[in-house]
């Protein structure tokens, strides 16, 4: 694929051009019940062109026709001459890079057949509805993706890299007497199906949940110490603070303000290995790197595609995320987290009367100023230990009086294995990770908040 | 290549079925009434369905590579569930504009004006104006191993303005069909607009409780969605619809009549065909409060017992699904004026986007009101913050006290605005 990128690239007229090609091998099975609800397999392939004539702004095309890369870098040069030279791009400097990822995957999903992954989703599906007798409906989906992608631009750059993404996403319901109580859970690996490892155990945990959660009663409101778990943790994170870091958001936080208190230190990593955003590279050819960007509540960097590092006067972070060849590189987290603290869950809850846990979210929405966060799996606090399961909790407040009210993290920290996935903009689902310690919020507003 | 796809799925299966889509959508931004970006998306995608000893496996693909879709498509039958239903036989099928020529070949130029006058009439009184042109074309071309063969092009314009009012927030408004607006239609769209944002000049406080509640076409549709998601026949066969055995049983409140309409000209969801060759008709879902009929596909209609409506929807990748097409609430005789006077005292509720997706069809839900404005003896006295609506909105669908004369296309969905009383506020 590099030679017909190069010839596209020589033969553009434009100022700056750059080519992303990508071809994707992609499989879902997915079970309702015991009945398998879809099995499919596809193969989506397309390109990602862009350039400016000079003294314009950006014109851009995205095709599936990869035969034609001349004529796309011609329409897109043409669309660029159509907008006007108010604010002509630039781009932060960046050294050309020539490297290749690896030729083969050690874990390709490619080489399982079908069928074999069918019976897989299928056991744990039917071990997932074994549970107990009160489970009485279970959905699973799994999806497996390779995906080859070829990124060049006139500066001479010429990346290659192939990568696989595996998720598995469940939902058991359980009934009893009259009541319904749902768990969820999800996880995902950068790499194949090894990658995901057993999953009996956790999926027994999901159905056990549900069965723990027809107990469960419905929260009585009030404003009382908040602590969340890891998972749910990194989902606030990535939420309340990711986004406001990231340098295209109207919205973006200024260097050097504060934004929550000195339990807050921030970082955003895209080489971690097995982490659903990692990369060698960004949509933009720039290498991933780790980027420090909250110490101690205090913005002290941003995520940056090359564009938005320019306008700054900032450097590029390597964040410059595109779902697909569908869409335009923007700057977006890839594996984000919290730094860890002291102690243990134990020491965060000793001391506290009357709280709430939150192991996960199962829902989480920013408007721009206040949170929403509906738990998955929440418990009461009493007397520092954590007691009886409870239902339909949602804790809710301005952004920045709950990122000061976090008053501390314990020594705990794991990376969510969760399938986690970006959906900010509307360009698609991009893969992310976060993670985090244990928190404790000092307060917190929470709700029943069952419909 | 779809002649390639039927034939290799005649000789290594039992037969299959194809839906290939074209698209080229021109898309412009315009900030502060400039261009800033300019994009084109080209897509050409595939979708094949065989059917194999009694099983049927999906593949697509937006490559050209017709051996290996077929195999794939293979593959996914042997590990599929087994399913039996006849594909359509070759049918005339119905008139209907989906295609307007003036807006498929409508210049770059021409877009870009459309987007200028758009921020001119948007602007102003420290308004700051986004807005985004869509202009796609494509083609829809549906075939079978029985010998139909059946295609048709389509068109689109879209409009979206994102406004930026300092001190009161963001609102955005939409305006689609597969035509450019005509003057009518766009004057109301920014007669709409600018009404809203008057509105939001002033602030006032938030009730709480159980009020009259006045929903715009956005919140309307947002309501709608569990009633669309229990009448789907895929939920129907899932087990977990709401209104699966209430055919012929008033539910709602006599004021609500909904309808799945293929055959309206020049809208988002307007086709002769469905994406499995099925002709179009309209679909009466809803007759005055009484459930009449569910969506199905062949799929679902062959597991629930019944026939296909025509409602099945194809994308590249994965089998197809039951969707409506264009969905139309039948407006009431009241104005807006005479909605307001019966909201009294309460609020009007703009969206509810907590309603936007997700399972949703026990129609419990709780969703910020954005953006809500505070209603005080008919009239409306400002913006409100913070507000969240929670409630079944199977429930409030029963207690509609009144619906506006005034319907609006949101895209693919047709609704007035609807007054219910009873709506559970809550504030903070």
């Amino acid at each position: 694929m590099f030679d017909p990128i190069r010839d596209a690239l020589r033969a553009s007229r434009a100022a700056f051009t750059e080519i992303r090609v990508e071809r994707a091998w992609v499989t879902t099975i997915a079970f309702r019940g015991r009945r398998l609800e879809a099995a499919s397999q596809g193969v989506d392939q397309g390109a990602f062109v862009r350039c400016f004539a000079p003294g314009h702004g950006w014109g851009a095309v995205s095709t599936t026709d990869l035969d034609r890369l001349d004529a796309a870098v011609a329409q897109a040069y043409e669309l660029s001459l159509a907008v006007p030279a108010a604010l002509p791009p630039i781009l932060a400097p960046l050294p050309p890079l020539q490297a290749e990822g690896p030729a083969s995957l050690e874990d390709d999903p490619r080489q399982v057949p079908l069928a074999e992954k069918r019976a897989a989703a299928e056991a744990l599906n039917a071990g997932l509805l074994a549970t107990d007798r009160r489970i009485t409906e279970t959905q699973l989906a799994g999806r497996d993706e390779v995906t080859e992608r070829w990124i060049g631009n006139s500066e001479g750059t010429l990346v290659r890299d192939l990568r696989a993404d595996t998720t598995l996403a469940v939902v058991a319901v359980a009934r009893d007497e009259g009541l319904v109580e749902r768990a969820v859970d999800s996880w995902g690996v950068r790499g194949g199906w090894r990658g995901v490892g057993d999953l009996s155990g956790p999926l027994a945990a999901v159905g056990a949940r549900a069965i723990e959660g027809l107990a469960a009663r419905r929260v009585r409101p009030g404003s009382v110490p908040v602590v969340l778990g890891p998972r749910a943790a990194g989902a606030f994170l990535h939420a309340a603070v990711g986004h406001a870091l990231e340098a295209d958001t109207p919205d973006a936080v200024r260097l050097g303000e504060r934004i929550g208190s000195p339990v807050l230190s921030v970082a955003d990593d895209g080489r971690g290995a097995g982490l659903r955003g990692a990369g060698g590279w960004d949509a933009e050819g720039t290498p991933t790197q780790p980027t420090t960007l909250v110490q101690h509540g205090v913005v002290v960097g941003r995520l940056h595609t090359r564009e938005t590092a320019a306008r700054t006067g900032e450097a590029p972070t390597g964040n410059a995320r595109a779902s697909s060849f569908r869409h335009p590189p923007r700057a977006r987290m890839t594996d984000l987290y919290l730094a860890s603290g002291q102690g243990s869950l134990a020491d965060l809850l000793s001391g506290i009367t009357l709280g709430v846990y939150l192991g996960d979210l199962r829902g989480i929405s920013f408007d721009g100023s206040r949170v929403r966060l509906a738990a998955e799996g929440a418990r009461m606090i009493r007397h520092g230990e954590l007691a009886e399961p409870v239902r339909d909790v949602v804790v809710r407040g301005g952004r920045a009086e709950l990122l000061a009210s976090l008053d501390a993290a314990a020594a705990d920290f794991v990376w969510n294995a969760a399938a986690t996935g970006c959906t900010r903009g509307c360009d698609g689902l991009l893969p992310v990770a976060d993670g985090a310690p244990h928190v404790r919020l000092r307060v917190a507003r929470v709700h029943g908040e069952g419909a | 290549v779809i002649a390639q796809l039927l034939e290799l799925a005649r000789q290594r299966g039992d037969g299959g079925d194809v839906v290939v889509k074209t698209d080229e959508t021109l898309s412009l931004a315009l900030d502060e009434g400039r261009l800033v970006t300019s994009g084109l998306a080209q897509e050409r995608g595939t979708n094949l369905r065989v059917v194999a000893e009694g099983r049927t496996g999906v593949a697509g693909t937006t490559g050209d590579d017709a051996a290996g879709t077929v195999e794939a498509a293979l593959a996914a039958a042997r590990a599929g569930a087994p399913v039996e239903f006849p594909l359509p036989e070759p049918n005339p099928w119905p008139r209907v504009m989906t295609r307007v020529p003036r807006a498929a070949s409508a210049t770059l130029e021409e877009l870009r004006n459309l987007g200028q006058m758009t921020h001119d009439r948007l602007a102003g009184d420290g308004r700051r104006v986004g807005v985004v042109v869509e202009r796609s074309v494509g083609s829809v071309r549906v075939a079978n191993t029985t010998g139909l063969d059946a295609s048709y092009e389509v068109s689109m314009v879209a409009v979206l303005a994102r406004i930026q009012v300092a001190g009161s927030g963001r609102f955005t408004a939409h305006l689609v069909g597969a035509d450019l607006p005509v003057a009518e239609e766009f004057e109301r769209f920014v007669e709409r607009t600018l009404l809203r944002l008057d509105w939001s000049r002033r602030e006032a406080t938030a009730p709480r409780g159980h009020l009259p509640v006045c929903f715009l076409p956005p919140a309307v549709r947002a309501l709608l969605l569990p009633v669309r998601q229990s009448l789907l026949g895929r939920t129907a066969v899932l087990g977990f619809s709401a209104l699966k055995d209430r055919i012929g049983e008033r539910v709602y409140d006599p004021a609500l009549t909904l309808t799945d309409d293929p055959l309206v000209d020049a809208r988002p969801g307007s086709r002769p065909l469905d994406d499995e060759g099925v002709p179009s008709r309209p679909l009466t879902l809803v007759r005055e409060g009484t459930v009449r009929a569910l969506a199905y596909d062949l799929e679902t209609a062959a597991r629930a017992g019944a026939r296909s409506t025509g409602h099945a929807r194809r994308t590249t990748f994965g089998k197809p699904q039951v969707a409506f097409t264009n969905v139309v609430m039948t407006p009431g005789a009241h104005s807006f004026e005479t909605l307001l006077s019966l909201v009294g005292d309460g609020l009007i509720v703009e969206d509810l986007p907590a309603l936007d997706g997700g399972q949703v069809a026990g129609g419990g839900f709780v969703s910020p009101a954005t953006p809500a404005w505070r209603v005080s003896g008919g009239e409306v006295l400002g913006r409100v913050g913070g507000v969240t609506i929670a409630g079944n909105a199977h429930q409030l669908l029963s207690r509609i006290r009144g619906v506006g004369s005034d319907g609006v296309w949101l895209g693919a969905f047709h609704a007035p605005p609807v007054v219910i009383e009873g709506v559970g506020v809550l504030v903070g």
